[in-house]
């Protein structure tokens, strides 16, 4: 092992000999390594654009959770009790209603609602998309986040306008006391708008403008339970009281699965939120292996340049090898050493090769936001990423290829006859 | 093969093919060389001198009889015993000095010990002492490029010697220098030998020149041995 260590250090010396011809071998590695690294950065790009909004939310801790099958009922017994569940960080019932009219002066809209934690304010997670005001306090305010693409129904000139402003709002719906009897309620409320937020266009429940309240706002509204009420109606198994669904956040997203099952084995229906971009994320494989080998494709045309370089150098230093083998080289040895120079040429082009697929990607990037400006998209991510497994890889895969390349050339050196290549002057 | 015989040699025979045709390079030679002596091999060019010399040090082999050096029969060696046997048993020396032109003296040397096996504080030291003790202690980053003829010819003994070898051949080591200096690297050549107990065989053709250092002079002809005759 010290052995070999040391016939590395050795040939190290020795790779730089013909500098131009070993510059043009690394270049051609480092342009196809290149390439390949800035496709699948591009693959991973995209697929950061599509996860990041999710991950920012928190999204990926999520789990839904809804009545078991069997009856489990879902109250606040119930929500006691998950809450106590190690690796969970908070639940709250979730209350969406898919329609209210909301009223400031003589405008209204009407818009979707959804009901979140004010607890939610302790551990940051909505920061990310308010783009004025803040998020609910605690306490028992009813307070309003408006979606910043509501504001100009609402007759809010800017995102500061509408902070500290109090809307109406008023709903109606079906509310089923008994299983086959129904009441039409109405019911309305004022609450005082404290922050503005932006959502990415992917998440649809946010994307639509929807109206953000505090959970123990809407808990007394109508409707709520009307879609629970229907699918007890056909099924007779969705249970009468409690919630219809509780969402449950994990500390972690790694955590998210192992809560799921431990919810589910509590008889209640838990579904990750991160088991729903599984799919994608599969998608997104295939791609990032496809165009991998579509660049391998280059790499191993650069290998054969490699290869090349390499044999040439063994026909040059013929009778070379002769002296290391009278000095005492064995057939292994002189093979090391060739290795090595291929591990090296390999080496050298798999980091310029990041070297420049960094500066293509930089320059593709502006061209890209110069474009999308023009066409009206303000804010635009990061379309590459090289994220650290990818860099490494790609060295560690140019080294591969580069080996794999080295062997042929390796093995006829260690063939060399020193005899012939000591009488042959 | 007496108790102290170095090198013994039996019966051997040597024969490349060329174009279908049989080259007889040796035709069995018989020879033992005792330890400490300094031999020389001479003969007209082509008379199988350095064949029977790389048989000697485990760089080919022989198409029948034996070769033992130092009590190793390199008949039952395989390729990677053999090269174990080089770094080990021998050391080199090249009409043409074959120094790696890349490297500098003392990166000839270095690479040597590497394949032997020697590193740290120790290569570095037995470096330096075989440069001293061929005189080129103050040449050790030069690059044979950089060097007289006969001072690359002493950084290929200083190579040839770093390990310290039991025996040392040289093929033709004065081949490529004047008369003066051969008569230099001979008497080094005689000084390290005196001083280390080693066994030198060195093929050359010119007689007058090594008449006046070895022990012992064997002439050949045609694959085969003349005469044998100590020198007093
Ligand atoms: N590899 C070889 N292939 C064919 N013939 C060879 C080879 N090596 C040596 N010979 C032949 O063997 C004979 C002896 O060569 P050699 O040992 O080099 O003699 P010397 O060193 O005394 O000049 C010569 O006739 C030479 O042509
Ligand atoms: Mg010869």
């Amino acid at each position: 092992m010290i052995r070999m260590v040391q016939l590395v250090s050795q040939s190290l010396q020795g790779v730089m000999r013909s500098r131009l011809r070993s510059l043009l071998t690394t270049l051609g590695i480092a342009i196809s390594s290149g390439a390949l690294v800035s496709m699948v950065a591009f693959a991973v790009g995209l697929q950061a654009q599509f996860e990041l909004p999710i991950q920012k939310l928190g999204l990926l801790n999520d789990i839904e959770v809804r009545p078991g099958d069997k009856g489990a009922v879902l109250d606040d017994l119930a929500v006691e009790k998950i809450r106590k569940v190690r690796g969970v960080s908070y639940v709250y019932p979730d209350f969406r209603l898919s329609q209210l009219n909301v009223v400031h002066g003589k405008h209204n809209r009407s818009s979707m609602a959804l009901g979140l934690p004010r607890e939610a304010s302790l551990i940051q997670v909505f920061d990310e998309m308010i783009v004025a005001g803040e998020y609910f306090s605690l306490g028992t305010e009813p307070q309003a986040l408006v979606s910043d693409r509501s504001l100009r129904d609402l007759g809010f000139d800017s995102p500061q306008a509408a902070i500290g402003q109090t809307l109406q709002i008023e709903v109606s719906g079906l509310d089923a006391k008994q299983p086959n009897q129904f009441e039409l309620r109405k019911h309305q409320t004022s609450v005082r708008v404290v922050g503005v937020y932006r959502a990415p266009g992917i998440m649809e429940e946010f994307g639509h403008g929807a109206l953000l309240l505090p959970a123990d706002v809407m808990r007394d509204m109508p409707g709520l339970d009307f879609e629970r009420t229907l699918r007890r109606l056909r099924s007779d198994k969705e249970p009468l009281k409690g919630y219809s669904r509780v969402t449950v956040r994990a500390d972690s997203p790694q955590t998210a699965f192992r809560l799921e099952k431990k919810i589910a084995a509590m008889g209640y229906e838990a579904r990750a939120v991160a088991g729903r971009i599984k799919e994608a994320r599969r998608a997104f494989l295939f791609m990032e292996v496809l165009l991998s080998a579509v660049g391998t494709v280059g790499l191993v045309v650069a290998g054969l340049g490699i290869m090349n370089t390499l044999l040439m150098s063994v026909m040059e230093r013929y009778q070379e090898i002769g002296i290391y083998k009278a000095i005492g080289a064995s057939d292994s040895d002189v093979g090391i050493l060739f290795l090595t120079e291929a591990a090296v040429l390999g080496l050298i082009g798999g980091l310029s090769g990041l070297a420049l697929a960094r500066v293509v990607c930089w320059g593709l990037q502006w061209a890209i936001g110069i474009y999308a400006s023009r066409e009206g998209i303000e804010e635009f991510g990061d379309v590459f990423r090289f994220p650290l497994w990818l860099l490494a890889g790609a060295v560690a895969y140019a080294i591969l290829i580069s080996l794999l390349s080295g062997v042929y050339p390796a093995t006829r050196a260690a063939r060399v006859d020193p005899i012939r290549a000591l009488r042959g002057q | 093969m007496t108790a102290e015989s170095e090198i013994s040699v039996r019966n051997l025979h040597r024969a490349y093919e060329v174009g279908g045709a049989q080259v007889h390079a040796l035709r069995g030679i018989d020879l033992e060389i005792v330890r400490g002596q300094f031999v020389a091999i001479v003969g007209v060019s082509g008379s199988g001198k350095s064949t029977l010399m790389h048989l000697m040090g485990g760089l080919d082999t022989p198409t029948d009889g034996c070769v033992e050096v130092c009590g190793h029969d390199l008949g039952s060696m395989n390729a990677k015993q053999r090269a174990v046997f080089r770094r080990q048993i021998v050391g080199f020396v090249f009409q043409s000095f074959y120094l790696v032109p890349h490297l500098t003296a003392e990166g000839n040397l270095r690479l040597a010990l590497t394949f032997q096996g020697t590193y740290g504080d120790r290569r570095q030291r037995m470096t330096r002492e075989a440069l001293e003790r061929v005189g080129l202690a103050d040449r050790m980053q030069h690059r044979p490029g950089q060097l007289s003829a006969g001072e690359q010819q002493r950084v290929a003994v200083a190579r040839a010697i770093v390990h310290r070898p039991r025996v040392l051949l040289a093929d033709e080591p004065t081949g490529n220098l004047d008369h003066a200096t051969a008569n230099r690297l001979l008497e080094l050549l005689c000084e390290i030998q005196a001083e280390t107990n080693m066994t030198i065989v060195m093929v050359t053709h010119d007689e007058e020149l090594v008449s006046g250092y070895c022990h012992r002079k064997i002439r050949m002809r045609d694959g085969c041995i003349l005469e044998s005759a100590e020198m007093t």
